[in-house]
């Protein structure tokens, strides 16, 4: 059976692109494209027919209030597996509500309608919140489940990064996949419209790892994908950066290893 | 890759490192086509807005995971809505029989039609597209029409169709290849 399917799976890539495959076939096709990255070019040319499939469809604009409320909900950029707090997103709805009713200006002319349709906004926004905050859960579970996978890996290998007092930071590089995680602890939160960023040097050169926020506790936890190949990483280092993280680094180092 | 893809491909990069008002971009660029499909599937102009925002707050989550040799960035988007679309169609349907309309003239109300330049050249791949899919011998556009636009599994399709499931994936199979033939520039 697993060799028939084996035998099959790259005739499976067109059914994959469909979403046509139930499990436990989508997995060995998902699988099978990890484990062999010539199969990524042919999935791409199925993925263009489910595009022009696509096309097919009469496109549907979204109405202007799905687009504010999915962009008020996006959580700040972050690969920090510290629960990320509702309270802010609460804060966020409230704020939009107040700003709205505001802006409306003259408030005697808020009937009741208003209300209502402020009643419904709250509500929509409360059901946008509980599926942002379960895509967010299921993310953070496979982040942790990738990190775990990394870190068990054979061959991997853990560089320990110092320089704060107190702070406690680790990298692990799995040499098969060229992932890695960071992880830190007892970090002070970066200074106002600053963000950490952590970096690879390789071959004397600085590459960028991805910026990372801080937890409640001081806790940071980043995945690193495509890393240069682990003989020729000399160093791993966080500086502080302005938000959003720079192509070359500017700020103060704080951690090297 | 063409230009169009390349500067989708620079707006993930941004977001991925943090950046909102790309991230804005993409949703501009990509959210007609994308919550099009999911009303195709799911009917309900709500529900389809609702997996319109949990895709987008997916690849936002997810940006840095992308990887450009599997899919255009819009690929990315239609496929991650197609699988949360189907996803809740499945768990529907192990509730109910569901009635599957298939093909792009049976969609639902909220459609909007074309009106200027860029919406005359995307009515005009649809029609190509539409008359690929004419193309293609009645069997295998039938497993098609199901499969994409009914959400169904190989399995479902062949159960719908009462046929072999290899035969339904052969089916699939080969037009998928003539679709790519038909439409290829």
């Amino acid at each position: 059976m697993m060799a028939d399917r084996d035998l099959n799976l790259r005739e499976l890539l067109p059914l994959y692109a469909l979403g046509a495959l139930e499990e436990p076939e989508r997995r060995d096709v998902e699988a099978e494209l990890e484990r062999d990255p010539s199969l990524e070019a042919e999935l791409a040319r199925w993925v263009a027919q489910v595009e022009a499939l696509a096309e097919s469809v009469p496109p549907v604009p979204p109405s202007e209030t799905v687009r504010a409320r999915l962009l008020a909900a996006l959580p700040h950029r972050s690969a920090s597996v510290a629960a990320r707090s509702w309270m802010g997103w609460a804060a966020a709805a409230v704020l939009a509500l107040v700003a709205g009713w505001l802006a409306w200006g003259n408030v005697g002319l808020r009937s009741e309608l208003e209300t209502r349709l402020a009643e419904r906004d709250a509500e929509a926004t409360r059901a946008a919140r509980l599926a942002s905050e379960l895509a967010d859960t299921r993310i953070r579970l496979e982040r942790l489940v990738l990190a775990h996978e990394i870190v068990a890996a054979p061959g991997a290998r853990g560089v320990r990064l110092a320089g704060l007092a107190g702070a406690a930071a680790q990298t692990y590089v799995d040499p098969g996949s060229r992932r890695a995680v960071f992880y830190a602890s007892h970090l002070p939160p970066a200074p106002d419209e600053r963000t950490y960023q952590l970096w690879f040097i390789a071959d004397g050169e600085p590459v960028s790892a991805g910026v990372f926020e801080v937890g409640p506790e001081g806790e940071a936890t980043l995945l690193v994908e495509d890393v240069a190949p682990m003989e020729s990483i000399q160093a791993w280092a966080v500086t502080v950066e302005p938000e959003g993280g720079v192509p070359q680094p500017t700020g103060e180092m704080v951690l090297k290893g | 890759m063409d230009a169009e893809t390349a500067q989708d491909i620079q707006l993930l990069t941004r977001a991925a490192g943090g950046d909102r008002t790309a991230f804005a971009d993409l949703f501009d660029r990509h959210a007609s086509v994308v919550l099009g499909v999911l009303v195709s599937l799911v009917r309900d102009r709500a529900a389809a807005e609702e997996l319109l925002q949990d895709t987008f707050l997916q690849a936002w989550n997810e940006a840095e995971r992308y990887r450009p040799a599997r899919a255009t960035p819009r690929g990315w988007l239609v496929m991650m809505a197609r699988s949360r679309a189907i996803d809740l169609l499945r768990s529907q349907g192990a509730r109910m029989k569901r009635e599957v309309a298939v093909g792009p003239e049976l969609l639902g109300d909220g459609t909007v039609g074309p009106v200027g330049t860029d919406e005359i050249e995307a009515d005009e791949r649809r029609r190509a597209v539409l008359a690929a899919l004419q193309g293609l011998p009645v069997e295998q556009r039938q497993c098609i029409e199901l499969a994409f636009y009914g959400g169904l599994s190989h399995r479902q399709v062949a159960d719908r169709l009462e046929q072999p499931l290899g035969t339904v994936k052969s089916r699939i199979l080969l037009g998928m290849r003539r679709l790519k033939e038909a439409l290829a520039p």
